[in-house]
């Protein structure tokens, strides 16, 4: 059962990455973000599950699917040469991955996963632990909504140059 | 072998691939989406203590939250002012 979420969520990112279409990438995007929501319910946390598809799901998709009614039809969305080709880009990401493998690899313990009642523990990490990096990301979160919205407001019209020779 | 580890690593690298050959904006954007993720999975599994991996996710998601908001609204300025998100037509600094 885990093989085929994993197996979903793998295919339906190297499809985000080897699609021509906008639309098409930004879809299977949102089919790999909830095939990540369903390997967190798969590993016991349910909570994240719920955070991963409100958040993600529900609010970075639709800000990119707005996004894709802003740019024009075919605008820079398919890479040319070498790169643009399917089989050099697999193989390219694969030696990727491959680099990173060989480079860095954690002592996984499986036994952690299978607990149940992580959402007890999370609330009393962040209240106690991570404390200070809760506090700096509320913070964090709410500098950054504004001044997102205060780069992307409607500007007032420039108010016109006074031309001072023409008013001599 | 554990098979999530392995799919982490090709997320991450999927996404850095679209962040760095690709020339929309949103595109790129949705290539660091991809390595968000794959970095919230690595903490998922290896987290040493029960739920300090998830309590991880949970920073993850809000950074991801505001990067979203901000990217976008730096895009949204892009296109006003050049009319178009290609990432090769922004040559003032050139």
């Amino acid at each position: 059962m885990k093989e085929i979420i994993l197996l979903f969520i793998g295919i339906c990112g190297l499809f985000t990455a080897l699609s021509k279409k906008l639309i098409y990438a930004a879809f299977s995007l949102f089919l790999c973000l909830s095939g990540i929501a369903a390997l967190y319910l798969y590993c016991n946390a349910e909570l994240i599950a719920a955070a991963q598809i409100i958040l993600y799901v529900g609010g970075v998709l639709v800000l990119i699917i707005f996004g894709i009614m802003l740019s024009k039809k075919g605008s820079g969305d398919q890479t040319e040469g070498l790169l643009g080709n399917p089989i050099i880009s697999i193989l390219l990401v694969l030696f990727l991955a491959f680099i990173l493998y060989i480079g860095y690899t954690p002592e996984i313990k499986q036994s952690v996963t299978t607990n149940s009642d992580f959402t007890k523990n999370i609330g009393q990490l962040t209240v106690t632990k991570f404390l200070l990096p809760f506090e700096l990301i509320s913070f964090f979160l709410l500098a950054a909504l504004v001044g997102a919205s205060y780069m992307s407001r409607r500007k007032p019209a420039m108010p016109r140059k006074i031309n001072l020779e023409e008013k001599k | 072998m554990n098979w999530t580890y392995i799919l982490s690593l090709i997320l991450f690298s999927t996404g850095l691939y679209i962040a760095l050959s690709r020339r929309n904006a949103i595109v790129v954007l949705m290539g660091i989406e991809l390595m968000f993720n794959a970095a919230a999975i690595n903490f998922l599994i290896s987290e040493t203590e029960p739920g300090e991996g998830q309590t991880m996710i949970l920073f993850i998601l809000g950074i991801a939250a505001a990067e979203a908001a901000t990217g976008m609204a730096i895009i949204l300025n892009l296109f006003e002012r050049f009319s178009s998100i290609d990432t090769s037509d922004t040559t003032l600094l050139k």
